[in-house]
This record gives structure tokens, C-alpha cells and sequence, in this order.
């Protein structure tokens, strides 16, 4: 989580040299005509990080995405991939590449022979290429397909060799937009799983609909609402995890003493700044001083407080959930 | 990677992807169909000329060399293709008139279904634009190039066979008709890619290169034979295969600079608006 810190303070950091920037988007917006799909947005991503873009629809992900990709020209503001614009394609050459949402795969291609002239392209000599094609494919486990057709592959396979294309040679930054929308469970599944495989490998900048994938995987978030970050920071922070604890709580009635919601001893718990219960959700939130004590030690002592008085705890989150944090800023 | 390189994958790609195609193959099928077929009437075409006029082949080469210097508007170059086995001259001309719609059937959704379908974006991310764009141009100029080619060659053996004209004087002709029928090719290349570009619709596309074709053949033909508008005929490039088949060299060589102009600037326009456009 260390790492995942840097998104916040990176501007800073990065003036004293301590994480290099993979993508920098600096005051960046873009219009079409009279609607403004992104405004003025900031980002920072460091490198090695799994970042995500979320938001609901039209809140400019994609836009943004197709910024860093090259394929958009912003408005206003600059864009940096690996210290380039996207635009130098030359020198971003196998070191960035793109799952680009709702771009059809060439039909009449074959598969083998699409991704050998994706691999030549991006710079991959032609005895390695058709090796490197093959392990991709390998990767997003179709390698049955290499002789079959673009347009005969049902959305799933499509999707997965779209993310083989991605994921070709070793790019250093890989932009996933919406990598697992329309793909049944288990596909989705095995694409989080692949997405997974290559956290720590390359900087991967991830956009999707679906929360709770993006807190499973990502390191870092920006939130987007009508075309404009209005939260980005670490899981952690996003999700206030590391001040906030969730408990959710059944009391079992044996005698209107042990029926007494325990609040006052909560509130009088060291570094505890305030407790409050819900009863709608029946839960217990703690909000605590984070810096002088961590998530742990809160959910301990409020666990002896809660037994004490005869509590039947179903489950303890620590934080609200990226869901219910995207539900209130946007 | 040079973008040279990088122009030509793009190149062999279109190529295979169009020859492999069915829309490529039929239409290789039906060039080269309608090459064969049109040679088939022309020994009648000469003894029917030679039946009606009553005149013997001194005549009918006097008669070539005012038929053709009235087509091309050059005494020089009408003479020079009246030695010419006329088949091979009737195949030129038609050549070069076919060229623009096979032209414009070829390539009208080169670039227009890629960016629809934003398939593009899988180009673009790997490649330079404006290397994609010239990919895009010289696979269409090659594969139109290809198959006017072996309408030449086929037209070239039969004549052979069927002995209406040695080998030497067939290869002779038929090279360099072949070269005169090639940069034009190349400028209707230019100009269908140029405009079909510009849009995101292939069906769109098609249409706007169709009214381009016929706005330029209306003012280099229509309109340029009108008195003080002669400067017309040069905006439609068929004009300059008279200029590219005159035996003066300079003409020949004015007439190959402006049809590769043609095919130049269309390019260099088209390659730098899609440079910079959003795809």
C-alpha cells in the first residue's frame, strides 16, 4: 500500500525522484462542439501500479482513456506516457498498448495472423513474432484459435483476444477499458485473474463499471463524475478504510441490559473520534484517529466492547466500500 | 521503426487481406473477364473498317493516325499509336477508363469501415498515422496495379498466340502502355483515398468518392472542352496519358509529374489530416 500512497502525493514525490510517472495528465479536457466530455482533469499514475478509472456513464472514462491512448487529441492540457505524448508513437512502440473499448477486430483476419501483424508492427522481429502471438494466446487460453476468424469468435473469445493483443511483448503501461463488460462470470473471472498476473510486471490503468473487480485489483483509483476527478487516491483512502470500521451487528435479546447499544463505552475508547449505529443497515461505524492507531487494534477493542454485551457480529469491513464511496460523490 | 517498414506491413497486409477477400476476387475475376472478352471483337472492328471504307492497310493506318490524334489532341502521339496493334491501344483506353471504378469499388472503405469500427485504434496505437494512411494508399495502388497488369498480360498472349502481332512489338506496347495506365492508377488511388478518409460511413464514403470521380471527369471532359476552359481538362488525370504517351520526352515527363503530383498531394493531404484527427 506504500506504493499505492504515491498517487496522491505524486506531483510531490516525483519532484524529489522517488516514483517515475507512467502516465501524467495535467489539467487536461476535451470537448466536443458545446458538450465537455472531460474537464480539467488531473492524474498522476506511478509506475508499476494498478490504477482504475471509475465512474458512471458519461463521466469521461473512456474519453480520458482514448487520450492516453493516442487515439483523441485533448482540448486543452498535456499528456505523458512514459514521459511521451501519446502521440509519439515511435517512441512508445511496444511499451504502451491499449485494450481499446468497442473496437471490432478485423473480420476477415485469423487470429494468428492479426496478432503475428500486431507483433510486427509494434516492432518484434518477424522469427519471434508469430512465437510471441502464440504465447499471448496461449495467455487469454485460446490458443485453439489461431486459424479461426475474427469475425467468428463470440464475444468472449473476441474480448480475450483483444486483451492478447494488449498484452503482446512486454508493454511497460496497458490500458484496459472496460476489460470484462458483457463477458459471462468466468470469463470475467479469468480475465481478473490475468489482469492479476500482471500486476507488479507492467503499469496497468484499468477502467470498468464493476466495483468491487476494480477494489479487488487495483492499487489506486480517480473517481470521474460529469467529466471531472472528484476523488483519486488509494484503495485504502478512497474507501477510508484506514479510519473507518464497519461493523454489522445482531443483538441477542436475553435482557434489556444486554439490549443497550454499547455506544458511550465505544466513543470512550482510546484514538475512538466517533461511533455512531445505523439501525436500517444495523450497523456500528467507528471512525478513528488513523494516525495514532491502525485499523487492527480499533476492530479488537470494539470486539471486546461489542461481546461483552452479548453482540452477534455478522461481518467487519474496514472502510465503506468502493460502491458506497462512488454512490456518494457522484 | 522506419516508417518505411512500418508502411510496408501495412502494405502486405492489405494485400493479402484484399486478394483473399471475396470482394478482391471478384472483382480480379471481372477485370480480367472483361479484358479477355473485349479483345474478342476487335479483328472485326478492323475488317469491318477496312470492309467499309474499301481500303487497303496504308489507308487504314492513315485512318488510325487521324483517329488518334484527334483522341488525344496530339499529331505526334496520334502517329506513334497508329503502329500500335490496335487491340492493344482499345485495351489501354479502356484500362484507363475502368481504372477509376475499380478504383473506387476497390478502395472505397479502406480507411472508412477501420475507423467505423474503430479497428483502427489497433493500427494506430503501433504505428504512425501518416504510415497507415500511405499503407492504406500504395496497397490500393498495388492491388489495382496487379490486376490491370494481368488484364495487360492476358490480352498480351492472346495477341501472340493468335499472331496479330510478334512477341517484341507486343511486349514493347504493351510495357509501356502498362507504364502509361500506372501513375494514373496512382492519382485515382490518391484522390479515392484522400476522399473516402474523410468519413466515417463506408456507404458515405463510397458516395462522396463516386461525385469526386464524376466532378472531376465533368470538369476535364465536359467542361474542358468548352472554348476558354481548355485549363479544366488537367483537373481530370485520364487527360494525361495523351501527354504520357507523346514520343517527345518532355511531354511524356510533364505528363508523369502531374499525374504523381496528383497522387503526392492527394497523399500528403490525406496522411496529415489523418494525423491529426481523432479516431
Amino acid at each position: 500500500m506504500e506504493a499505492g500512497k504515491d498517487a496522491v502525493e505524486a506531483p510531490e514525490k516525483k519532484r524529489t525522484g522517488i516514483r517515475e510517472a507512467a502516465v501524467r495528465i495535467r489539467n487536461v479536457s476535451k470537448r466536443f462542439g458545446p458538450k465537455v466530455a472531460v474537464d480539467d482533469v488531473t492524474l498522476y499514475v506511478p509506475t508499476g501500479m494498478v490504477y482504475g478509472l471509475i465512474g458512471p456513464n458519461g463521466a469521461g472514462k473512456t474519453t480520458t482513456f482514448s487520450m492516453m491512448a493516442g487515439f483523441l487529441s485533448p482540448t486543452e492540457g498535456l499528456i505523458e506516457v512514459l514521459g511521451f505524448p501519446p502521440a509519439k508513437v515511435n517512441e512508445l512502440r511496444g511499451r504502451l498498448s491499449v485494450l481499446p473499448q468497442d473496437a471490432l477486430l478485423p473480420a476477415s483476419d485469423q487470429v494468428g495472423d492479426f496478432l503475428t501483424h500486431m507483433a510486427r508492427l509494434q516492432g518484434i522481429p518477424s522469427r519471434k513474432a508469430a512465437g510471441k502471438a502464440r504465447d499471448a494466446l496461449v495467455e487469454v487460453d485460446g490458443k485453439d484459435w489461431w486459424k479461426l476468424r475474427c469475425g467468428a469468435l463470440s464475444h468472449g473469445m473476441a474480448k480475450r483476444v483483444q486483451l492478447a493483443q494488449a498484452l503482446l511483448g512486454e508493454p511497460e503501461v496497458v490500458l484496459l477499458d472496460e476489460p470484462t463488460a458483457g463477458l459471462d462470470p468466468r470469463v470475467a473471472y479469468e480475465v481478473r485473474q490475468l489482469v492479476k498476473s500482471r500486476k507488479g510486471k507492467c503499469t496497468l490503468i484499468v477502467s470498468s463499471h464493476n466495483l468491487q473487480e476494480l477494489e479487488e485489483i487495483c492499487d489506486a483509483a480517480a473517481i470521474l463524475d460529469r467529466g471531472k476527478v472528484v476523488a483519486s487516491g488509494t484503495m485504502s483512502e478512497l474507501t477510508a478504510s484506514s479510519e473507518e470500521v464497519h461493523f454489522h451487528v445482531t443483538w441477542h435479546v436475553t435482557g434489556a441490559a444486554s439490549a443497550t447499544l454499547p455506544l458511550e463505552q465505544v466513543r470512550a475508547l482510546p484514538f475512538v473520534r466517533l461511533a455512531e449505529y445505523d439501525t436500517e443497515r444495523r450497523e456500528l461505524i467507528v471512525y478513528f484517529e488513523r494516525e495514532k492507531a491502525d485499523a487492527e487494534a480499533i476492530i479488537e477493542a470494539v470486539l471486546r466492547v461489542l461481546l461483552d454485551q452479548h453482540a452477534r457480529i455478522s461481518g467487519v469491513t474496514k472502510g465503506r466500500g468502493l460502491e458506497q464511496r462512488v454512490m456518494d460523490l457522484t | 521503426m522506419n516508417p518505411l517498414f512500418e508502411t510496408w506491413l501495412i502494405v502486405a497486409r492489405e494485400l493479402k487481406k484484399t486478394l483473399g477477400s471475396a470482394k478482391g476476387m471478384i472483382m480480379f475475376t471481372l477485370s480480367v473477364l472483361g479484358a479477355t472478352a473485349s479483345t474478342f471483337p476487335v479483328p472485326k472492328i478492323e475488317e469491318a473498317m477496312q470492309e467499309a471504307k474499301k481500303v487497303g492497310p496504308e489507308q487504314l493506318h492513315q485512318f488510325k493516325v487521324q483517329l488518334f490524334s484527334d483522341l488525344y489532341m496530339n499529331d505526334a502521339t496520334g502517329t506513334r499509336l497508329a503502329d500500335a496493334p490496335l487491340k492493344l491501344v482499345i485495351l489501354f483506353f479502356i484500362a484507363v477508363w475502368l481504372a477509376p471504378l475499380l478504383v473506387v469499388i476497390l478502395g472505397f472503405d479502406g480507411i472508412p469501415s477501420d475507423v467505423q469500427h474503430r479497428s483502427v485504434r489497433y493500427w494506430t496505437i503501433r504505428s504512425r498515422r501518416a504510415s497507415y494512411y500511405v499503407g492504406k494508399f500504395l496497397g490500393l495502388w498495388v492491388l489495382v496495379g496487379m490486376i490491370t497488369f494481368v488484364m495487360h498480360a492476358l490480352i498480351w498472349v492472346i495477341i501472340v498466340a493468335r499472331g496479330e502481332a510478334t512477341a517484341s512489338d507486343t511486349l514493347h506496347w504493351g510495357l509501356r502502355f502498362y507504364a502509361v495506365s500506372l501513375p494514373i492508377i496512382g492519382a485515382w488511388c490518391g484522390i479515392a483515398t484522400l476522399a473516402a478518409s474523410m468519413f466515417r460511413t463506408p456507404m458515405v464514403a463510397l458516395l462522396t468518392v463516386c461525385i469526386t470521380f464524376f466532378l472531376l471527369f465533368f470538369a476535364g471532359v465536359i467542361v474542358g472542352r468548352a472554348r476558354h476552359m481548355e485549363v479544366m481538362q488537367w483537373a481530370y488525370p485520364n487527360s494525361f496519358d495523351a501527354w504520357m504517351l507523346s514520343p517527345e520526352v518532355t511531354h511524356a515527363l510533364t505528363g508523369l509529374a502531374a499525374v504523381l503530383g496528383f497522387a503526392l498531394l492527394t497523399t500528403a493531404v490525406g496522411a496529415f489530416v489523418f494525423s491529426v484527427r481523432d479516431v
